[in-house]
C-alpha cells in the first residue's frame, strides 16, 4: 500500500467526513457558529454562558488539549473517554459480536 | 551551541508539498497513510513546542523549516473517512463542516471536530473494531440502559487499551487508563483493568440468563470483593506504590481469601519490589501461591503476577482469573 497517493476529488465527494483542525482554525470555527472564547480560554455560547463538557465543567480550549465536537448536536468532550460515551450513545460505535 | 532536535522528515515534507501543488491545479486530493497521519501529528506537536522557544529565533533554517510546516497546517485540510485519510490542498472543507453545523444534515450524519495532536487517536478509537463475547453483551444489554452505557463505553475503551498493549504502544495505552480514570473514577479503573485480566469478563458471563437487578447486586458484591487485586502501573508514584503495600499487609491482616498483583511492562519491577517486601515482612502462611512472570502478547512484553489465595472465595476468583 503506497503512503501518499493522488485520488480523485470524486472518491471523498459527498461523503461523510471527520476533519481535523488547527488551534487556529478551531476558534476560526467556533467564532463563525456564533461562540465567543474568552481571555482564560473558556468557550462561551451565543447567550455568553460556558460551553460545558460531559462532566459538566467549562472547557477550556487553551487546556482541553483533547477537545473533540461531536456534530450535529454539537456536544463538547473533552477526552477519548467522554468521546467514547457520547458515541456510544449516539450509537455510533460498533462492536463485533464473536 | 543549541540543542534542538527537529524530527521532522523534510523529504517527506518536500513530497508533499510538491504533490499537493500538483493536485492544487489539477483538483485531486491526497490520500495518505495511517503511518504519515502520524508522522504530521507529531510535525504539527514539534512545531509548537518549538515556537514557544525563545533560542529559536536566532537559527534561520529552524526558523524557515516552522514557517514553512505552519504554512502546511494552514493552507491545506485533513479529513478522515471511515478509517481512511486525505489531505485536501484549500480549506473547503472547513467550510463545508460550518454550513452542516448550521443545517439539518449535521443531525443526520453526525461528525467529529478534532485537533491535528488527538484526531488520529480519536479516529483509530472510532474506526477499529472492538470485539466483545456474546454472551457478555447479552448480559450488559440486560442491565438499566444508564448503566448499559457505562460499561459499553468501558468495554469499548478497555478493548482499545488493550490493541494498543499488544502493538507496544504502551503510553498510548497507559493515556487511555488515565481518561478512563478520569471520567469514571476509580471504579473505571477497576473494571477496566479486572476486565483486561479476565477476571470481569468471566463475572459477566456467569451472570448469563439472571434479572437485572440480581446481576448489579452480584456487580456491587464482586466489585467490594475485588478490591484486594492489585494493578501496578509504570507512572505510579512512590506515595502510590507505598498505599498499595499497606492495602495488600491489611489483606492478609483481614484474612483476605484472595489477594493479587498484577503488573505489566515496565511496572513489573515495582510489583516485583512490593511482592518482595510483602513476602519478607509477613511470613505469609496458610495461602496458596500461584506466580507469572512471562512475555505476553505480540510483543513479548513481561506480564507480573503473584496471587496469594485460599478457601471458596480465593478459589473461585483464580477461576475467573484463569482462562
Amino acid at each position: 500500500m503506497e503512503k501518499i497517493k493522488v485520488v480523485s476529488y470524486n472518491e471523498v465527494k459527498g461523503k461523510n467526513f471527520d476533519i481535523l483542525v488547527t488551534l487556529e482554525d478551531l476558534e476560526e470555527l467556533l467564532k463563525r457558529l456564533g461562540y465567543k472564547i474568552d481571555e482564560t480560554g473558556v468557550i462561551l455560547d451565543s447567550n455568553g454562558k460556558p460551553v460545558k463538557g460531559v462532566d459538566g465543567r467549562e472547557i477550556n480550549i487553551k487546556e482541553d488539549k483533547e477537545l473533540t465536537i461531536v456534530a450535529g448536536s454539537l456536544i463538547f468532550t473533552r477526552n477519548i473517554a467522554e468521546l467514547s460515551e457520547i458515541l456510544i450513545r449516539k450509537g455510533l460505535l460498533q462492536f463485533q459480536i464473536k | 551551541m543549541l540543542n534542538i532536535n527537529i524530527n521532522i522528515d523534510l523529504k517527506l515534507l518536500e513530497k508533499l508539498l510538491e504533490v499537493l501543488g500538483g493536485c492544487r491545479k489539477s483538483n485531486d486530493i491526497v490520500y495518505i497513510d495511517e503511518e504519515t497521519i502520524r508522522l504530521l501529528k507529531e510535525w504539527y506537536e514539534t512545531v509548537r513546542e518549538l515556537k514557544k522557544r525563545e533560542d529559536v529565533e536566532r537559527v534561520e533554517d529552524i526558523k524557515k523549516i516552522i514557517e514553512v510546516v505552519e504554512r502546511f497546517f494552514q493552507e491545506n485540510s485533513f479529513i478522515c473517512i471511515e478509517g481512511k485519510w486525505y489531505i485536501i490542498p484549500n480549506k473547503k472543507p472547513l467550510e463545508e463542516v460550518i454550513e452542516k453545523i448550521k443545517s439539518v444534515e449535521s443531525l443526520k450524519k453526525p461528525f467529529l471536530i478534532t485537533s491535528i495532536e488527538f484526531g488520529f487517536l480519536t479516529e483509530e478509537f472510532k474506526d477499529r473494531s472492538k470485539e466483545v463475547e456474546k454472551d457478555i453483551m447479552d448480559v450488559v444489554l440486560s442491565l438499566q440502559s444508564h448503566i448499559q452505557v457505562k460499561y459499553k463505553s468501558l468495554i469499548s475503551l478497555t478493548v482499545h487499551a488493550e490493541q494498543l498493549y499488544n502493538e507496544d504502544r504502551v503510553n498510548d495505552a497507559e493515556a487511555i487508563k488515565k481518561r478512563i480514570k478520569t471520567v469514571y473514577g476509580d471504579f473505571g479503573l477497576m473494571f477496566c483493568n479486572l476486565y483486561q485480566r479476565n477476571y470481569l469478563k468471566k463475572f459477566l458471563k456467569s451472570m448469563k440468563g439472571k434479572d437485572s437487578v440480581t446481576i448489579e447486586k452480584e456487580i456491587n458484591s464482586f466489585f467490594e470483593d475485588a478490591r484486594r487485586i492489585f494493578f501496578i502501573h509504570s507512572d505510579m508514584s512512590l506515595e502510590d506504590l507505598e498505599s498499595i503495600e499497606n492495602q495488600i499487609k491489611l489483606a492478609f491482616n483481614d484474612n483476605c481469601e484472595y489477594v493479587a498483583i498484577h503488573s505489566l511492562g515496565g511496572a513489573t519491577v515495582f510489583a516485583e519490589m512490593i511482592v518482595k517486601k510483602i513476602e519478607e515482612k509477613l511470613h505469609i502462611s496458610g495461602y496458596n501461591r500461584r506466580k507469572i512472570d512471562e512475555a505476553k502478547g505480540e510483543r513479548n512484553i513481561r506480564d507480573f503476577t503473584v496471587i496469594w489465595y485460599k478457601g471458596k472465595k480465593g478459589e473461585y476468583f483464580l477461576h475467573l482469573f484463569d482462562c
